[in-house]
């Protein structure tokens, strides 16, 4: 399982994969094929990686060859645990 | 698969609207100066998942898969052949637990209501369908909404899809 705290995507053994470190908050609307498995970012152009679609093994190669990759992560995916998500939508 | 929704309510906490769904609780509150809102119970039809039931010619076990071909996380597509597996009957089945007793609920206000006051409501009555993992339906358990005097105004953003999504 992989753990997502403070912005890091850590592996089992506590290593930092990655630091989600997107200044914008993106939405579906921002992706150019939100539901394949990779889309343009229309914002940066960069490739995004939709996780719903490797296993946990493939992430961690695809973060271990270029930590700068951008994911998209679904919150229900049982690979990851979110913890301390800090909450943007307070009044 | 339940989803809760993210707001911080530890700053300025809200306070909290309770649900019945039996009518001597909702008197009992009214007696007590409460405003209970009844509201109907109405399913959403994004909450269906539809399939099929399938039973294998063979052995007579079934299963139920949404068509003759569906994909598989992470390992493409499967087909159920119709040389090996008859298909029975259409069904579906309804994301979110309820009950067929009463078509019913009530939200309870806590005492003296302020206009404008945001309230933490813990057991949505509205079915709300958020988003999708693999078929699995996401639906909303709790909420936020305001006070406007007669209605509590549900903040319908906080369910957008993309709530269920970091990307980063």
């Amino acid at each position: 399982m992989l753990t997502i705290k403070n912005d890091r995507v850590i592996d089992a053994s506590g290593h930092t994969l990655k630091t989600l470190s997107c200044p914008r908050r993106i939405l579906d609307s921002d992706l150019e094929n939100p539901h394949h498995a990779e889309s343009r970012c229309t914002h940066c152009d960069r490739n995004v990686i939709n996780t719903d679609y490797l296993t946990e093994a493939q992430i961690i190669a695809r973060l271990k060859e270029d930590p700068t990759t951008c994911l998209k992560i679904n919150r229900f995916n049982p690979i990851f645990r979110v913890l301390d998500q800090e909450p943007q939508n307070g009044i | 698969m339940e989803f809760n929704v993210n707001y911080d309510r530890s700053y300025n906490a809200p306070r909290i609207v309770k649900t019945v769904f039996d009518l001597e609780e909702a008197n009992t509150y009214i007696s007590e100066g409460r405003i209970v809102l009844f509201k109907s119970v109405k399913t959403n039809r994004k909450l269906y998942s539809k399939g099929y039931l399938f039973k294998h010619r063979q052995t007579g076990q079934c299963r139920i898969e949404q068509a003759r071909q569906f994909p598989i996380q992470y390992a493409g597509w499967e087909e159920l052949s119709e040389d090996e597996w008859e298909q029975i009957l259409p069904v579906k089945d309804y994301a979110r637990a309820r009950t067929l007793e009463h078509d019913w609920a009530g939200y309870v206000l806590p005492l003296e209501p302020r206009l404008g006051e945001i309230f933490y409501i813990e057991d949505l009555i509205e079915d709300i369908f958020v988003s999708e993992f693999w078929g699995s339906k996401i639906y909303a358990v709790d909420g936020i909404a305001s006070w406007n005097g007669s209605e509590l105004k549900l903040r319908r953003d906080l369910y957008r899809s993309s709530e269920c999504y970091i990307v980063g």
